[in-house]
């Protein structure tokens, strides 16, 4: 832990005492590379003489060369990071999102991804294990000075750089979360069983992050009201039928509400009517309006504006009373 | 220095609340503090998302319905539909709608990897934390969508999942052509990681158990060729007392399954050796006689169903269990 502070300390000091140039006026550089260099060229060091003074050495050549070979890359990964910008190494060390840098470094994603090699697997009862080698025998001399070598390079270098940048995913996937959670309640959810199976089918396909901004209506109940008939102000008489096929819009802005849609409509005939109706409905927000033809008995033809009863009550049709009454008709499901 | 584990519960197919591991955590609770005499330093935390298929098979208002369908009769079957607990509305049609609906499928995935990265980044706080994931059931084939899109998305390249158990795995049961389980050519990420800078596998270790009892995972029985180091496939024969051969606790019972969930939760070497298990196994009792009958009816099943593929089966399965009373 007193490492831990040293280096975050050391990362936080003002220029002279790191010893680093400034890249350009007004933006003080740090290097990275200074404490996380120390660290390994001292553990390839401490490995060598280990490895030089163990009477076990032969049994853990292997894990010797591969902690070199692992060394080796890291210090080559550290060694392309930059000089950070102070904030950013601040933010870098102490692991808080809101302050880091972005993008971040893509040289420092670089010694971040090293963390799970750097990790000892201790899964396998008794047993440990490092760069896919078992540590053993525990005892070797070798084999200590590469667990005490792991625990600085995990614990000062790959974890705390592996935090900055797990930490940055984990944003992302919260969002994409929250993003589906809006759209499984506002959109899912409105939907009928078959339109929600149906636009499934169509995005079986479909990436998991690239949630849909529009669906498919099938067969979806439409209750409404006429709005007005030839040159008649309003005929009052309620509408039911289904968007036979349709497209809606969503706002991802907005918690995907809905914005516009537009569809096939079906009618159920109405009283005096020789024919079911058809037309087309278009729909902003959650009123929807539309056209609607169908041929009475004598077989004249009827051509209809239509309009949801919550538009209805937008306009406040209420001194029409056919209207007001073909409202409340619908609204106690009592349409024809 | 002692670890700090946290254990993640995954449920099956069915009705779940916030309480549906309790049981079998008190049991590994209890079974720890027997074999070792230390109270379990572990922290459970379950992960619920039965609440998405409840709200889907609750969804589409039939109150919209009413002007179409005049008789009421209709209706009120619609609405006892709706709010049925049968085991086919249930459990079957949970089943359906991981299987065949994307779009609940991906909340629920991404619900559950929101609760999951942030108990990742905390692994990042020190070298003595460890997160252990339990699924069972339906929840294995969940885990292995959740912990894809992770690794996918790129979290368990800073750090790998230490341990993933699965009971009743049924990953095989459920892959879906564009994510297969582990057959190439582009197999779920949710598989051990090889340790090859390329490799996007999350996982240190991955950990199966199928009861060859519980016809569910054997209809199309997860087998890897994965290094048997990282991935252990553990089969073994309990029918549970007084629970169907499929429950999470005739799972958790069982000496194979709990001994190596507690090595994993732990870490205990002195507690949990080979030898230790070997003892338990020794004393776990001997099938009790009157479950004789229902293992003679399951046998039939198993030569019927055993090694065949694809949902058809898998249905027929469940459709005899059922009919057969072994659930």
């Amino acid at each position: 832990m007193r490492t831990v502070l040293a280096l975050l300390i050391c990362l936080c000091l003002p220029l002279p005492l790191c010893a680093a140039p400034p890249a350009a006026a007004g933006v003080a550089t740090i290097p990275i590379q200074g404490r996380a260099l120390a660290i390994i060229d001292q553990s390839l060091a401490d490995l060598d003489a280990a490895f030089a003074s163990d009477p076990q050495a032969p049994s853990v050549q292997r894990l010797r060369d591969e902690t070199a070979r692992n060394l080796g890359l890291l210090r080559q990964r550290v060694l392309a990071i930059p000089g950070l910008p102070a904030p950013a190494l601040e933010s870098f060390a102490s692991a808080r999102p809101e302050a880091a840098p972005a993008p971040l470094p893509e040289a420092a994603r670089a010694v971040a991804e090293l963390n799970p090699v750097w990790e000892v697997d201790r899964q396998t009862r008794g047993e440990r294990w490092l760069f896919n080698l078992q540590l053993n025998p525990a005892d070797a001399k070798t084999v200590q000075a590469v667990l005490k070598i792991q625990a600085q390079v995990f614990g000062e270098i790959t974890q705390p750089s592996a935090r900055v940048f797990i930490i940055e995913k984990d944003a992302q996937i919260q969002k994409l979360a929250s993003q589906w959670k809006a759209f499984y309640e506002h959109v899912t959810l409105q939907e009928y069983p078959w339109e929600s199976l149906a636009n499934g089918w169509f995005d079986v396909k479909r990436a998991i992050t690239d949630i849909p901004t529009r669906q498919v209506k099938i067969l979806h109940p439409v209750s409404g009201v006429v709005a007005f008939q030839g040159r008649q102000s309003s005929s009052g008489s309620p509408i039911t039928g289904a968007e036979v096929l349709g497209l809606q819009w969503y706002d991802p802005g907005a918690g995907y509400k809905p914005t516009w849609g537009l569809g096939v409509l079906a009618t159920l005939r109405a009283e005096g009517e020789r024919s079911n109706g058809l037309g087309l409905i278009a729909s902003y927000r959650d009123f929807k309006f539309g056209y609607r033809h169908s041929r009475r008995s004598d077989g004249q033809k009827v051509d209809q504006a239509i309009i949801s009863i919550n538009l209805a009550r937008y306009f406040d049709f209420a001194p029409n009373s056919l209207l007001k009454e073909a409202v409340d008709k619908l609204q106690r499901g009592q349409g024809d | 220095m002692s670890t700090e584990t946290t254990v993640v519960f995954l449920h099956g197919m069915g009705k779940h609340d916030a309480t549906f591991h309790e049981a079998a955590w008190a049991f590994l609770q209890q079974k720890h503090e027997s074999l070792s005499g230390q109270p379990l330093k572990a922290k459970a935390i379950p992960f619920v998302y039965d609440d998405i298929f409840a709200s889907l098979r609750q969804a589409g208002s039939l109150a919209d319905l009413q002007p179409f369908l005049q008789d009421t009769g209709v209706l009120g079957a619609l609405s006892d539909l709706q709010s049925s607990d049968s085991f086919l509305y249930t459990h079957v049609l949970d089943v359906l709608i991981w299987r065949f609906h994307p779009q609940a499928r991906a909340t629920i995935i991404t619900k559950l990897a929101a609760a999951l990265s942030p108990l990742l980044v905390a692994l990042t706080e020190g070298a003595d934390r460890q997160l252990v994931v339990i699924a069972h059931s339906l929840g294995t084939a969940v885990a292995t969508d959740v912990i894809h899109l992770l690794a996918d998305q790129g979290v368990t390249d800073y750090k790998k999942l230490p341990a993933v158990h699965m009971l009743a795995n049924v990953a095989k049961v459920l892959e879906r052509p564009e994510l297969p389980a582990y057959n190439p050519p582009q197999p779920s990420l949710c598989r051990p990681w090889t340790m090859d800078p390329v490799d996007k596998g999350a996982l240190q270790r991955y950990y199966s158990y199928r009861n060859a009892f519980d016809p569910i995972p054997m209809v199309d029985a997860f087998r890897p060729e994965w290094s048997s180091r990282l991935f252990q496939n553990r089969v073994f024969k309990a029918w549970g007392a007084g629970v169907q051969p499929h429950d999470i606790f005739t799972y958790v019972q069982a000496p194979e399954v709990y001994m190596q969930l507690l090595w994993s939760i732990t870490l205990d070497e002195a507690t949990y050796t080979p030898e230790r298990e070997l003892q338990e196994l020794a004393a776990t009792s001997p099938t009790a006689a009157s479950s004789l009958g229902r293992q003679g009816a399951f046998q039939d099943l198993a030569q019927r169903f055993a090694d065949k593929t694809g949902l058809q089966d898998f249905m027929q399965v469940v459709q005899s269990m059922t009919n057969q009373k072994l659930w």
